[in-house]
């Protein structure tokens, strides 16, 4: 017998969307890069390596609730997707602008994944170019 | 008592992470008396002995010290780190916060100023009263109730440095084209400057201290 009622269980690769978000925001027009950071690259090892010992000394242990990126931090909690953005933006488009469509942007792709959007804090770490 | 069912107990009756939790302490004085705790106790200090060797070898091991390259990348990293350090809150939206690193202004300031033909910008700073960092959530819209989220400790933002955006005050050090007049061009390039920083950030500049360093085509 099987039941109509949905299951709120939901299976969530947080890697695949931090490069969905990776590749959609590099692309963005005015996103010149994502900058790496001392924290998402430290964030970055550590979540690797603490995820492979977790992989080798527990198959089945639940999905990472952190993820990071060049310029990407992904935190879960729950169904809640926080993410904190560092930007290197061109000088040919405003970058406050630019920030607010980034975040909308980014807002976009965890709501597609099925996530709810928590914060999405931005830093404009370089602003650089000549304009266009 | 249910979550330590299925533990190992000691012939006392404990179980060892109860003996491991006052390891660095003196024996109780059921420990002083009590066989199996004495062995246990003999035993981690042991093995804490053994694991400490350990740390300490693979700490001068050379096969686990970091290549140059990761080092260098390490470095390179941290050095861009700190010069963007201090930033700039410029606006709370309703997804949340948008900064901007102090290094970021600086160099569109100097940008701006060479926009102006006969003006070479040399160095640039900027002073501002200095407050804690703002909230994650909008002041004038309720923040929803979210738990808190799970972030390895290295990933934590550490306290730092905001720059005020309501009172940045600059003092830009350029160096002029004799051809040029200075009031004149003084004028504009605070005009500009001031234009170009609010169209970039919506930051509207306090004061812009100009100083003229040097002439050059003379």
């Amino acid at each position: 017998m099987t039941s109509d009622q949905p299951s709120g269980k939901q299976v969530v690769d947080l890697d695949t969307i931090a490069d969905t978000l990776s590749t959609t925001l590099s692309r963005h027009p005015g996103v010149i890069r994502l900058e790496p950071t001392m924290r998402s690259v430290m964030s970055r090892w550590k979540i690797a390596s603490v995820n492979q010992l977790h992989k080798n000394l527990r198959p089945n242990n639940p999905a990472p609730t952190v993820a990071t990126r060049d310029g990407l931090i992904l935190s879960l909690t729950g169904n809640v997707l926080n993410l904190h953005i560092d930007l290197a933006t061109n000088i040919s488009k405003p970058a406050l602008g630019l920030a607010r469509e980034t975040q909308e942007l980014a807002a976009t792709v965890i709501q597609a994944s099925g996530l709810v959007v928590g914060h999405i804090n931005v830093t404009i770490l370089a602003i650089e170019g000549t304009p266009g | 008592m249910a979550m330590n069912e299925g533990q190992p107990r000691l012939g006392c009756g404990r179980i060892i992470d109860e003996v491991w939790a006052s390891i660095d302490q003196p024996p109780t004085p059921h420990e002083r008396t009590c066989q199996d705790c004495q062995s246990a106790r003999a035993a981690l200090h042991h093995l804490e002995a053994v694991t400490g060797s350990m740390r300490d070898r693979d700490r001068n091991d050379p096969a686990l010290q970091p290549s140059s390259r990761v080092r260098e990348a390490i470095m390179m990293v941290a050095r861009a780190e700190v010069r963007r350090s201090r930033r700039a809150p410029l606006a709370t939206t309703p997804l949340g916060t948008i900064d901007i690193s102090k290094q970021a202004l600086n160099a569109l300031i100097r940008f701006a100023a060479s926009t102006l033909s006969g003006v070479h910008a040399r160095r640039c700073t900027i002073a501002s009263t200095h407050k804690q960092p703002p909230p994650q959530t909008s002041s004038t819209q309720p923040a929803p109730a979210l738990p808190s989220p799970v972030v390895p400790s290295s990933a934590v933002p550490s306290p730092r440095a905001v720059v005020d955006v309501e009172d940045v005050r600059i003092t830009l050090t350029v160096a002029l084209s004799s051809q040029v007049k200075i009031p004149a061009t003084m004028a504009l390039l605070r005009e500009r400057v001031g234009t170009i920083v609010e169209a970039q950030t919506a930051i509207t500049m306090h004061q812009i201290d100009i100083v003229v360093e040097d002439l050059y085509d003379i």
